[in-house]
């Protein structure tokens, strides 16, 4: 086995996690990380290996999850969301405690902005540290969890009210 | 309290990695502002919802590494080949002795035969699919 591969072999269930997080959908988390890893692969002539690995395989895990979700927009084309938006009702701790919990953060998360998503991500999925978050996103470890906050409120006042702040 | 300070509180306490200092003062302040404590169960309800997602995942990939190692393989393949070798075995020599009882009637034989002949063809029609859908894997040249 290449070190290529051991990297890539390495990191594959990050890259599940990472899928995860910008999906919500275990199974299509799995396919997208193998799509990922298979692009990686067939990319591996354009990696530098004096730079870290994993950095370099979240952005194609990224993209990968991008497209994906851009196809996913497309199929959907609104209506059901619609009639949550206007349901009102419970409160972000009812939905987050209910049965159908994940089904509630899953479409919430799919209502954030890219920013706020990333920092879910990075912090919930790949269950990385402030430091290490901070190290990816190249600011202070403060502004991480000032973002990691505010990414919190907006994704409760989307399951409370859904409304995107 | 300072903005900072408070996203610092909160989002350490809904981590649950904030010292028990940091929970007094952030306690503290939500003496004063009651609607912080129902913020904080929320986002801890959240990572308890997202921890549990990935607790899921991993336990799965447990499940699909232990279904696809080697010793789980050879030990599918050596249950199914004695069973099957084991039930040819019996069925065969039964269908034998059956077909050689001079007393036993023609309808049982026939009967008996057919019943065999359906087993028969449906074992091969599932060995068959299975050949067929074995090689399909898209990606199975990435290493996982």
């Amino acid at each position: 086995m290449t070190p290529f591969d051991q990297h890539l072999s390495a990191s594959a269930p990050r890259a599940v996690r990472a899928a995860l997080g910008w999906l919500g959908d275990e199974q299509e988390a799995r396919e997208a990380a193998q799509e990922a890893l298979l692009k990686a692969h067939r990319a591996r002539h354009r990696y530098d290996p004096a730079r870290p690995f994993y950095p370099w395989l979240r952005r194609i895990v990224r993209n990968t999850c991008f497209d994906r979700l851009a196809r996913r927009k497309h199929r959907e084309a609104s209506g059901l969301r619609d009639e949550w938006v206007a349901a009102e009702g419970p409160s972000a701790l009812d939905r987050l405690t209910s049965a159908e919990a994940a089904a509630s953060v899953r479409e919430a998360m799919e209502r954030l902005s890219e920013g706020h998503r990333e920092i879910v991500v990075l912090r919930h999925f790949e269950e990385l540290s402030y430091e290490e978050i901070a190290e990816v996103l190249q600011v202070p470890q403060g502004t991480v969890m000032s973002r990691l906050y505010r990414a919190r409120k907006a994704l409760m006042q989307v399951l409370a009210k859904g409304e995107v702040p | 309290m300072r903005e900072e300070r408070l996203a610092e509180l909160m989002v350490k306490a809904a981590d649950g990695v904030a010292t028990d200092e940091e929970t007094e003062e952030l306690m503290a302040y939500a003496q004063e502002h009651p609607e912080l404590r129902e913020e904080l169960a929320a986002h801890q309800a959240l990572k308890a919802v997202t921890d549990a997602w990935v607790d899921r995942l991993q336990v799965d990939g447990l499940e699909d590494a232990w279904m696809s190692s080697s010793a789980t393989r050879l030990e599918r393949g050596v249950g199914v080949v004695l069973l099957f070798g084991g039930l040819s075995a019996l069925m065969g020599f039964g269908m034998w002795e059956l077909w050689l009882d001079p007393e036993a009637p023609l309808w049982v034989k026939g009967g008996t035969a057919m019943v065999l002949g359906g087993l028969l063809v449906l074992l091969g029609s599932v060995v068959r699919w299975k050949w067929q859908t074995s090689g399909s894997d898209r990606y199975s040249e990435v290493v996982r």
